[in-house]
């Protein structure tokens, strides 16, 4: 079988260079900067400012990490990010915003943190897990669950059971963990669920170099288990036919609908982004699932969330309508400049590093 | 005289740069290629005579113009507590 790196390669080769927004929205652009690099060409300058960024999480990491055990009580959990990035050629090749963990009190893990000095990303938030904190002038920011992110459609495994299979993280800090790989790649195609079918060619790449690491009927047998069979399947086929040599392009792409913009490395727009969210439930295991999540996502797309007013949530389905066929994650970046949104992808991009001092500037570098 | 990297200092390459991060005070660094070239090789342990060598040799530069630098940059790293010397 070809190496996974060298089919995502040709996939890269196949893609619109042109597309920054796309390729930054499917997670990829720093795969797409290292391969054209080997071939020559040059980098846009936001794949540079996103490598610096990456380049100083690495870094980061296991600084914050190690804070974050001294201050929690109780194992702590590291989902998806590091742990998927340490299995790229290089760990910074993989973008992340924010450090996933799962703990088994997430309220007073957060308060604890919060005593402890970090402060809470944005003003306010509209997620399902505690509000996104940071550790001040630190990248990435923090997220704590009390249980993974899953389609609101599935029953995602209790957090007691994740617990009980949970190994140490590739990170090596002692009291970090973090799950296996076939509970992994499960979660990672679950999460890449939660918003919409397959979120992205990102996605795509983890729960393929997840699931390299477990036993295909190890991993259909969980799936069935979990009650998600009908995601992992799709989930895997969706590889197989992406991920492959001699995918179809996006001329004559005859896959579904929902997996368009993966074939073309496209942002979905506006509209797309909150037409799957709630078609997504197509995946569920059996009609009175497929009609509760799309009641859900219903809701969630057309109703207020978490503490936010009518009057808030109205003027965000007004720019909503007007944005429909932009890119969803512009529109995101937006609403965060706004300071209505918090852990949006690129909002969160901080400033990459500066310069200690204006080094010496000579010509003729060979490097 | 040689050097070493605090256990406060984190850093990695970046192609033709360098990327610190100082861990006591939350502060991220960076070396442009010339500053970058310099700092792996005291980092490394080589001498500050080691690191004029590499700039000579890389770039189009004069001895003496890249040994004022490289003093340079070692106080502004040994000032900043990116950089310690050794004992010998």
């Amino acid at each position: 079988m070809t190496d996974l790196w060298t089919r995502v390669d040709h996939l890269i080769d196949t893609l619109p260079q042109t597309d920054i927004v796309g390729l930054r929205a499917h997670g990829i652009q720093l795969l797409a900067g290292r391969h054209w690099r080997a071939q020559g060409r040059q980098i846009p300058p936001e794949f540079l400012a996103d490598e610096r960024v990456m380049v100083a999480s690495t870094l980061t990491v296991p600084v914050l990490l190690e804070r974050i055990r001294d201050i929690l009580e109780g194992p702590i959990v590291l989902l998806k990010g590091p742990e998927v990035a340490a299995r790229y050629p290089d760990p910074a090749l993989r973008p992340f915003w924010d450090l996933d963990l799962l703990v088994q009190d997430a309220p007073a893990a957060q308060a604890a943190l919060l005593a402890a000095g970090f402060e809470v990303v944005g003003s306010h938030d509209f997620s399902h897990q505690e509000v996104a904190i940071r550790w001040p002038g630190l990248h990435p920011a923090i997220e704590i669950h009390n249980m993974p992110n899953w389609p609101y459609w599935l029953k995602p495994p209790s957090t007691e059971a994740l617990f009980a299979v949970a190994v140490p993280s590739v990170m090596n800090i002692e009291g970090v963990l973090t799950l296996p790989p076939r509970e992994h790649a499960l979660l990672l195609a679950a999460h890449s669920w939660h918003h919409g079918p397959l979120r992205s060619l990102q996605d795509l790449i983890d729960v393929a170099i997840m699931a390299d690491e477990a036993d295909p009927a190890d991993l259909d047998a969980l799936a069935r288990r979990w009650g998600m069979h009908r995601v992992w399947t799709l989930t895997t086929r969706t590889i197989d036919i992406i991920l492959r040599s001699d995918r179809p392009s996006a001329e004559n792409w005859s896959g579904p609908y929902w997996a368009q913009h993966l074939a073309v490395a496209r942002d979905r727009t506006v509209f797309q982004h909150h037409a799957l969210r709630v078609l997504g439930a197509m995946a569920a295991p059996n009609p009175r699932a497929m009609l509760r999540g799309f009641t859900a996502a219903a809701d969630e797309v057309l109703t207020p969330l978490n503490g936010e007013s009518w009057l808030t949530k109205l003027a965000r389905m007004r720019r909503a309508l007007s944005d429909a066929s932009r890119p969803s994650t512009l529109r995101g970046l937006r609403d965060t400049q706004r300071g209505k949104r918090s852990g949006s992808v690129l909002a969160e991009t901080p400033v990459p590093p500066r310069a200690v001092e204006r080094e010496p500037e000579y010509p003729g570098g060979n490097g | 005289m040689s050097f070493r990297v605090p256990t406060h200092v984190h850093h990695r390459a970046l192609h033709d740069e360098a990327v610190l991060l100082d861990a006591r005070s939350d502060a991220y660094l960076g070396l442009n290629q010339t500053g970058a070239l310099a700092w792996e090789i005291l980092a490394a342990g080589g001498s500050p005579d080691s690191a004029v060598d590499a700039l000579v040799t890389a770039f189009d530069v004069d001895r003496e113009r890249a040994r004022t630098d490289v003093a340079v940059l070692i106080e502004t790293l040994l000032a900043r507590g990116l950089l310690e010397p050794t004992r010998t």
